[in-house]
C-alpha cells in the first residue's frame, strides 16, 4: 500500500516517543521519501517551526499531526502559538494540521474547529492511526 | 483452561507495522512504559491523581498503537480509578499491569526473538 506522492514534509507532535516512532514508521512505509520529524512537547514544536534548529530557516511542513492531550502545553497550547506564527513560518497557514485523538469529545471538538477561524487549515483522524485512513487523509489534501 | 485465564493472556502482537520495524520500536515502548509506569506509582502514592490520569492517557495510547489490547484495556480502567481517585483500585490495578507489560515483554521476546529489559 503507498500513495502516489513523492514527498511530504511532516512533523509529529505527541507526549510519547513510541508513539511518534509508529505514526513516523506508517507514514515512511506510505510515503518513503518523506521527512519526518518527531517532537514530544509543544514548546519544542514551535521552535522547529521557528527555524530554531535551522540556522532560522524555517522547514514549512506540510503536515503536522498533533496530540491533543499532552501534560503541561497541550494540543491547544501549540495551537495557540501556532496560529501567532509568521507566514513565512506556517506556509501563509497552508500547512494541514491533522488532530489525532483516542476521543474527541463536544468540548475538544468544539475548540478545535475554533482554530479554522483562525485561517489554520485543520482535519482529524482517530488514534491508533490505521494506514487506510491514512492514505485517506492524504489522497484527500494532497493527491494532484 | 479457564476462560478468565484465556482472556488475559496475550496470543500475538497485533500491530500495522512489520516485523523488522516492530523489533527496533518495541524496545522504546517497553522502555517508555517502564518509566511511566514508575512515575504513575510515585503520582498514585502521592495522591497525584491528575498527572496519574495524563500518564495512563499517554500509556494507553501507545499501547494500542502495538496492539497490546490487554494493557490499554487495564489503562483505561487505571485512568478512570484516578479520576475517582479511588486509590486502593489504583494499587491493584497497578499490580496487574506490571503482570501484563512482563507478559508482553515475554511475548515480544519469544516472538521477535529481541532481548527486552523491563
Amino acid at each position: 500500500m503507498k500513495t502516489n506522492y513523492e514527498k511530504l514534509k511532516i512533523l509529529l507532535l505527541d507526549d510519547s516517543e513510541s508513539t511518534n516512532l509508529y505514526h513516523k514508521a506508517l507514514i515512511q512505509e506510505l510515503i518513503p521519501k518523506s521527512e519526518v520529524a518527531c517532537f514530544e512537547s509543544s514548546k519544542q514544536a514551535i521552535a522547529y517551526l521557528k527555524g530554531d534548529s535551522n540556522k532560522g530557516e524555517p522547514p514549512n511542513p506540510d503536515v503536522i499531526f498533533l496530540d491533543l492531550q499532552m501534560p503541561q502545553n497541550n494540543g491547544f497550547h501549540f495551537l495557540d502559538h501556532y496560529s501567532k506564527l509568521d507566514a513565512k513560518m506556517t506556509k501563509n497557514f497552508e500547512t494541514l494540521v491533522v488532530v489525532v485523538s483516542d476521543y474527541l469529545d463536544y468540548k475538544n471538538l468544539t475548540e478545535s474547529k475554533s482554530y479554522k477561524f483562525l485561517g489554520i487549515l485543520l482535519d482529524f483522524i482517530r488514534k491508533p492511526v490505521q494506514k487506510e485512513d491514512l492514505i485517506n487523509l492524504f489522497d484527500e489534501h494532497f493527491k494532484a | 483452561m479457564s476462560t478468565s485465564k484465556r482472556n488475559t493472556e496475550i496470543k500475538s502482537i497485533d500491530s500495522q507495522l512489520d516485523e523488522e520495524t516492530l523489533k527496533q520500536i518495541l524496545p522504546t515502548y517497553f522502555e517508555e512504559i517502564k518509566n511511566d509506569a514508575n512515575q504513575l506509582n510515585l503520582c498514585c502514592k502521592a495522591k497525584q491523581y491528575e498527572m496519574g490520569q495524563e500518564l495512563t492517557h499517554k500509556m494507553k495510547g501507545a499501547s494500542k498503537c502495538f496492539g497490546f489490547t490487554q494493557i490499554s484495556r487495564l489503562l483505561a480502567k487505571l485512568q478512570q480509578a484516578c479520576g475517582n481517585e479511588e486509590g486502593n483500585k489504583v494499587k491493584r490495578q497497578l499490580n496487574q499491569l506490571s503482570v501484563e507489560i512482563n507478559k508482553a515483554a515475554q511475548l515480544v521476546e519469544q516472538q521477535l526473538g529481541i532481548k527486552i529489559t523491563i
